[in-house]
């Protein structure tokens, strides 16, 4: 089963038709690129892909299960099990420690502590921040911080990754690190994963690349 | 042009010049940035509002008893007109022989003789105070008191003694006109119908008096022979006070002779600490208003901390950025007072109108008069209102003064700011200061002590609340009965945490409201309480007599008594009396009363020893010193313990009296003290009673009393003591509406701070929730979330403020309420009304909570997290 | 409805009392029936006198009053002319209350000092109610009192007045030198065409005085000169007239005023005249006693007294004119009268409410006879009563 499959998504704001009969398929294991001029859909299609926006036409199935089928709770659910995210702006939650940010999504899905301790130990050292679990947000650098965010993505295991922009805030060297880590993850994890991104560079990284225009995705070669 | 090009300048440069251009600028800036304000609109309309309510009852109550007090002293120094002295005695007066002495007297240029009553007027209920004047002697020094009617030199019509002069207020309050009749009941239970046949002038203190012949008053009040005040003129050339020490050497014990605007003020300061203690209420309801305005600012601040790196960044010195943070609040200041002021003139006019002069606390009877703009008040309690308002804000602002330009947002910045909040020592510095002011004594029966405690243990509670939290919330952090908690829960609390500046910032305004609230119930519970047992014991028969100023002759005495339908009956007079020249008048309770066995009768407080007695016995076995039981206000002013000797005034001769015991007596704030009726009737001669108390003899019914002794009527009616304690309990609810209304207003002013602030710190967390929402949370959880925090938050302000509110209701009770008014109450938990707040706060807290995450959660969720930062 | 009493001189108090009482129907109307005007007795001829008890007071009736006045001199041998009166007036305002202080009588009292060197009077006067052991009226004798002045008489029958005025003091006793002169028909006064407008009155002429004076030096007229010590305290002697009326009735409408004079003659006999004036300065009634040296008394008819004016003098205060100077034509008598000053006028408007002339007037008569009196002229500034 595909953790992704879009067909005929139509989305519309107002008269203006921002997603026009879209159909998209991510595979397990593989990683989707979409580029697109700014405006042209990318984050809505992303947002209607997590559930927190609803489409006007179509389906999203995540790891087989239709999204328009669930209330928002459902949705609630399905993201909390099968999706994870990684933000432009890393968006920790300041609060917690390192760990506690990795460990937030084990502790919705109820993980036993032993083994929420063990996951979450495991995905630091994933990320090569396995001797800071402790840390403070702030006393991390933003590529750390943006590899915490890494681990919180994939923690409870998703079925399907959601990034967006996730190197938008870094610079090139350590974007180039980060990159290397979430794509590595994605598939070592053999979830599916959805990128947007401005960047031609990291698009190639990608296993495919989309384009959006005029609301509909087009395959880039 | 910035701030270090102008210091290099010439200071009158820069004083003319571009210290206009600086203003000008920051005014324009302070302008700009007040749209910043505009998503902060409810908690600035919440601040503005309480800043409102507190500039407009302060300046409410300031003007109800400025009018009050100016027409009842204008009242007492009005109708003394021209005296340059007056001569006071006891309500019961004295002999007319003291006015013959006075006219006679050298130095004396003339006399005039007055006899002051009140009576309620039959046909409208009103308490009417009259003077009984001599139109022919009063014409030499009250002229105004003698209005001329026809055209008559000897004022003929002044002298009937069918006719009164009204003033033209009390005339409009009465409804009637020039012509028409006021009737009044006299002593022998007759109606008096009195013709209005002329004005007195209306200016203040006459406008609502009543003027009659002198005979007329006296045979009203039962006063024949007697008088109660003596005007004087002095002749020129004359000390005023050399003569008033001679004519005081020679008066009877228990008058006085001082200047009539001394004895006014005398009079006035009796009502004082009550008008004190409300100010003082109103200044804390601007205290409020300014932590409102404190956590408004500093929530705006924290939020706009970027904007203000990039304003410095852009130019604008740090002072100018202060300035331009205190003119903000200024002008919220200045929308708070002037909505004030409006809301004072309004709130006077009404309480003056529903509740009389004296708020209710029954000092002015009569007087009834009307709120006067007044200039310089009114510019004191705007400019109270504003520096409250700046007052609140200079702590944020200073803070967003000292943005650096550079820093933009780093995580945490707006928890390093308000790092020095977390500190215990400020807020335990102050609540030691509190203790220690305690100590302060009272200055004229206002309790500096006290309140100063008041005020720094509130400002001590508030500094300690963000401590209060932090400790609240590491108590919380532990596992439930072993139990993890639920990841909702954990966030929630570590999000506090984490970050409890910004609640405890909001914490503030709603600590002091729950103080004040808590403290006021508590001093109303414990005095309301304390009077009902007061009551109990205070009127232990079934049933009285007693009419104002009823007589019972021996005659009505024995009839009274030997009613079948009467098992005991105890009769007691009432008279009054000057103990000390200058002090209002003391009341005088004869009673029957067992002497060895006062505790049956009276709310004894203390009790000489028995021993002094049985020596006493010994000592005076010729002439035995008759017992006296002083109230605790007339042991307090007089100095007064058990076992001490005290001369009594009585029949104008001092009688000597050995005070037995101090007794509690809410009843009479001047002081009143009781003897035996039998010691009254041989000091005196006087056996009339004023009132009657009644037991029911076995076997009849109250009914059956009271058809036995209609014949009292139209004199008096016998009373079920049910009734009188249902009636005196009203009394003193209605007395108490003014603090209850304050105790509301703290109440409303809490809920309001509370909902506006979390509401604020919902908003402030908007990317937070959208990122919770990403990550799994459903929104019934981030809504539980929110609610649990609001919740944890409420509790701590309500923990801190019932702590504090117990405290400051303490003082009051124990020190405010021993100095102001000298009486002593038990302290009385009002536990249904506590709770009641607390659950009303927690459900209001856990509902804004719920339904602001709810709304935050669910509408903005999707473009929250998308957006820059 | 008009209250002017026909009870002759003193009208001016009369008018003062009849003002209000004038005013008085329009409350009355609104009052109970209890409240209604008194009963007075009527005055009526051939009510014998019976002394010391009708020295006193007659306190039903509605007015009365006990008059002094006289020539005294002092040390300095200058003549001073002085007055002395108490008033009695029942206004029936509060006879309804059984209280002491009631005001159902008042005593006003009035002084006055005319010195020549001065040129105007000394005049004070006061208002009380009979009450507080201040203001009171002896039913047995003459005993009547206001404050610190007072007027009363011994069982010698000498009396005393006592008076404590702002610009002086007086302290005299009063020898009457022969039995009371009784006026009219026995004392039966009538002083108008009707015969209820009549008084009961009675004289005592020829009274030697001696006692204090104490006054102010004449160029300081301030009451701070007394009590600054530049007071002349004087013994002085005189000789005095005194008069006792009382009566409840009324004056013909049509008066306005009177003249009266009384005058102790050099040779020992003593001259009362006065006469009611109208508007237009006529006559409406007039009468008088002469008492000879023998104790011998001829009353006259109103026909046969005249009085002519021989000179006005004009107040510079009022603006009103006397005629101070007067002749009055008698049966086998004509008395000319010179004041001792001309200004005796006294402007009592601020409280009773009247101008008058009150003053000390030599007398020459046909015959060589020559004596001292008073001279009283009233209703010259305008009606009594509005």
């Amino acid at each position: 089963m595909n953790p992704l499959e879009v067909s005929s998504l139509v989305k519309r704001f107002g008269d203006r038709v921002i997603l026009d009969q879209v159909e998209l398929t991510v595979g397990a294991a593989e990683i989707v690129a979409i580029v697109g001029e700014s405006g042209s859909g990318k984050s809505t299609l992303l947002n209607l892909i997590a559930g927190l926006e609803s489409a006007d036409a179509g389906d999203i199935r995540i790891d087989g299960v239709e999204l328009g089928s669930l209330d928002d709770d459902g949705r609630t659910f399905m993201r909390r099990r099968s999706v994870g995210f990684v933000f432009q702006a890393f968006h920790l939650l300041p609060y917690l420690d390192v760990a506690g940010n990795v460990g937030l999504p084990l502790d919705l899905l109820a993980w036993a502590s032993a083994e929420r301790a063990e996951r979450v130990a495991a995905m630091l050292s994933a990320v090569g921040l396995g001797s800071r679990s402790r840390a403070r947000l702030q006393e991390l650098s933003g590529g750390e911080q943006q590899r915490v965010a890494v681990a919180r993505a994939l923690a409870h295991k998703p079925r399907l990754v959601l990034a967006d922009e996730p190197t938008g805030n870094l610079d090139t060297r350590t974007a180039g690190d980060v990159l290397g880590l979430l794509l590595n993850e994605i598939r070592a994890a053999g979830a599916g994963g959805l990128m947007v991104t401005h960047s031609s560079q990291a698009a190639r990284r990608c296993d495919r690349v989309v384009q959006i225009v005029d609301g509909r995705v087009l395959a880039v070669p | 042009m910035t701030g270090s090009q102008d210091a290099n300048r010439s200071p009158i440069v820069r004083l003319l010049g571009s210290g206009w251009l600086r203003l000008h600028r920051v005014l324009r800036l302070a302008w700009l940035d007040l749209a910043a304000w505009r998503d902060a609109k409810g908690r600035l309309a919440v601040a503005i509002g309480v800043l409102a309510l507190g500039t407009g009852m302060g300046l409410a109550i300031e003007r109800v008893n400025a009018v009050a007090v100016a027409e009842f002293q204008a009242g007492m120094t009005m109708l003394s007109g021209e005296a340059d002295l007056s001569v006071r005695g006891p309500r019961s007066g004295f002999t007319e022989e003291v006015l013959a002495r006075l006219v006679l007297r050298s130095g004396v240029a003339a006399a005039s003789p007055v006899v002051e009553g009140v009576r309620t007027e039959r046909s409208s209920g009103l308490e009417i105070r009259f003077q009984g004047v001599d139109a022919l002697r009063a014409m030499a020094v009250q002229p105004a008191l003698v209005p001329a009617v026809g055209d008559s030199a000897l004022r003929l019509t002044n002298l009937r003694t069918d006719v009164v002069f009204v003033g033209p207020r009390l005339l409009e309050r009465l409804g009637r006109q020039v012509g028409d009749s006021i009737e009044l009941l006299d002593v022998s239970g007759h109606q008096r119908a009195l013709e209005i046949v002329g004005l007195l002038p209306g200016t203040p203190g006459l406008a609502g008096a009543v003027v009659m012949d002198i005979a007329t008053a006296q045979s009203i009040e039962g006063l024949e022979g007697r008088l109660t005040r003596v005007d004087l003129r002095v002749q020129p050339g004359v000390d005023p006070a050399v003569l008033r020490s001679r004519i005081a050497a020679d008066l009877p014990s228990g008058v006085e002779i001082a200047a009539p605007a001394a004895q006014a003020s005398a009079e006035a300061q009796v009502s004082r600490a009550y008008r004190v203690n409300l100010s003082v209420l109103a200044l804390v309801a601007l205290f409020c208003g300014a932590l409102l305005v404190f956590s408004a600012q500093a929530l705006q601040v924290a939020r706009r901390r970027s904007q203000f790196a990039l304003l410095r960044a852009l130019g604008l010195t740090r002072h100018e950025l202060l300035s331009l943070q205190v003119l903000q609040s200024a002008l919220v200041g200045a929308v708070g007072a002037v909505l004030g002021l409006v809301l004072a003139y309004a709130l006077a006019a009404l309480v003056l109108r529903l509740m009389g002069a004296d708020l209710g606390a029954g000092f002015f009877r009569g007087v009834a008069p009307e709120v006067s703009f007044d200039l310089p008040a009114s510019l004191t309690y705007l400019g109270a209102g504003i520096a409250a308002s700046m007052a609140g804000a200079l702590l944020p602002s200073l803070e967003a003064s000292r943005t650096e330009p550079a820093s933009g947002l780093r995580p945490g910045a707006l928890e390093a700011a308000w790092k020095p909040l977390g500190h215990a020592w400020p807020g335990l510095v102050l609540i030691a200061l509190a203790g220690a002011s305690l100590a302060i004594p009272a200055r004229e029966a206002v309790p500096l002590g006290g309140y100063c405690s008041i005020a720094l243990m509130l400002l001590g509670v508030v500094a300690l609340t963000p401590r209060v939290l932090v400790i609240f919330l590491a108590v919380l952090d532990r596992p439930f009965f072993g139990h993890q908690p639920s990841p909702v829960v954990r966030t929630a609390l570590a999000q506090l945490r984490a970050a409890p500046a910004g609640p405890a910032v909001s914490l503030a305004a709603i600590v002091a409201a729950v103080s004040l609230a808590v403290s006021m119930m508590l001093m109303v519970n414990s005095f309301r309480v304390s009077f009902e047992t007061w009551l109990a014991h205070i009127l232990p028969a079934q049933a009285y007599v007693g009419e104002g100023g009823l007589r019972l002759s021996l005659a009505d005495q024995r009839r009274i008594a030997a009613s079948p339908a009467l098992g005991r009956v105890e009769f007691m007079r009432i008279d009054e009396v000057r103990l000390t020249a200058g002090r209002p008048l003391v009341a005088i309770l004869a009673r029957d009363i067992d002497p060895a066995d006062p505790g049956a009768r009276l709310p004894l407080v203390a009790r000489a020893p028995a021993e002094l007695e049985a020596s006493e016995g010994l000592l005076f076995v010729d002439s035995p010193v008759a017992k006296a039981w002083v109230s605790e206000s007339v042991a307090e002013l007089e100095q007064l313990s058990p076992g001490q000797l005290v001369d009594l005034p009585l029949g104008g001769h001092p009688v000597r009296f050995r005070v037995d015991g101090v007794w509690r007596d809410y009843g009479r704030q001047q002081g009143a003290i009781v003897i035996a009726r039998s010691a009254y009737v041989a000091a005196t001669g006087d056996p009339v009673a004023s009132n009657a108390a009644l037991w029911i003899a076995p076997g009849y019914s109250f009914a059956q009393l009271q058809a036995a002794l209609a014949w009292l009527a139209p004199r008096a009616s016998v009373r079920d003591t049910g009734e009188i304690r249902q009636y005196s309990l009203s009394i003193f609810d209605r007395t108490f509406a003014v603090t209850w209304s304050l105790v509301g207003v703290a109440v409303v002013i809490g809920l309001a701070a509370l909902a506006g602030n979390l509401t604020a710190l919902v908003l402030a967390r908007r990317r937070e929730l959208s990122v919770l929402r990403h990550l799994g949370f459903t929104l019934g959880e981030v809504s539980r979330m929110i609610a649990l925090q609001a919740l944890v938050i409420v509790v701590a302000a309500l923990g801190a403020g019932m702590f504090a509110g117990t405290l400051i209701g303490v003082v009051l009770v124990e020190v405010v309420n021993r100095q102001a008014f000298h009486w002593s109450m038990e302290l009385h938990m009002p536990w249904g009304a506590l709770s009641l707040l607390a659950l009303a706060m927690c459900l209001l807290a856990t509902m804004t909570g719920y339904l602001g995450g709810r709304g935050v959660a669910s509408g903005e969720v999707v473009r929250a997290a998308s957006e820059d930062w | 409805m008009r209250f002017l009493p026909n009870t002759g001189r003193r009208l001016w108090l009369l008018r003062s009392l009849a003002t209000p009482l004038a005013g008085l129907p329009l409350v009355l109307k609104a009052r109970s029936a209890s409240a209604a005007e008194p009963v007075y007795p009527r005055v009526i001829e051939g009510r014998p006198f019976v002394f010391p008890r009708d020295h006193g007071a007659h306190l039903p009736y509605r007015t009365e009053w006990w008059y002094v006045t006289g020539w005294i001199k002092g040390r300095d041998r200058q003549p001073l002319g002085f007055q002395v009166t108490f008033f009695r007036s029942r206004p029936g305002v509060a006879e309804d209350l059984a209280v002491a202080s009631a005001a159902r009588q008042l005593i006003i009292a009035h002084v006055a000092l005319s010195d020549p060197r001065r040129g105007r009077l000394l005049h004070e006067q006061r208002v009380a109610r009979v009450a507080f052991g201040l203001a009171r009226a002896s039913q047995a004798t003459l005993d009547v009192a206001l404050d610190d002045w007072s007027m009363v008489m011994d069982a010698t029958g000498s009396f005393f007045a006592r008076i404590r005025a702002r610009e002086f003091r007086l302290d005299l006793v009063f020898t009457p030198s022969a039995p009371p002169m009784l006026q009219g028909v026995a004392g039966f006064s009538r002083k108008g065409p009707l015969a209820s407008q009549a008084s009961y009155y009675y004289s005592l002429p020829q009274v030697s005085v001696r006692g204090r004076l104490e006054v102010p030096a004449p160029d300081r007229r301030s009451a701070l000169a007394l009590l600054g010590g530049e007071t002349r305290v004087d013994t002085v002697t005189g000789r005095a007239w005194f008069d006792h009326e009382w009566s409840s009735q009324y004056m013909a409408p049509s008066v306005v005023g009177w003249d009266w004079v009384g005058i102790n003659l050099k040779d020992g006999s003593a001259l009362m005249a006065f006469r009611m004036r109208d508007a237009a300065g006529a006559t409406v009634w007039a009468g008088g006693t002469l008492r000879r040296v023998d104790g011998s008394e001829r009353s006259f008819e109103p026909t046969q007294v005249q009085f002519v004016a021989l000179r006005t003098w004009q107040s510079p205060r009022t603006g009103t004119r006397f005629p101070v100077a007067m002749r009055i034509d008698l049966p086998d008598l004509s008395v000319s009268l010179e004041p001792l000053m001309d200004d005796q006028e006294l402007d009592a408007r601020a409280g009773v409410g009247a101008v008058y002339w009150e003053g000390a007037v030599q007398a020459h008569g046909t015959g060589g006879l020559s004596g001292q009196g008073y001279l009283e002229l009233t209703g010259y500034a305008g009606r009594l009563q509005i």
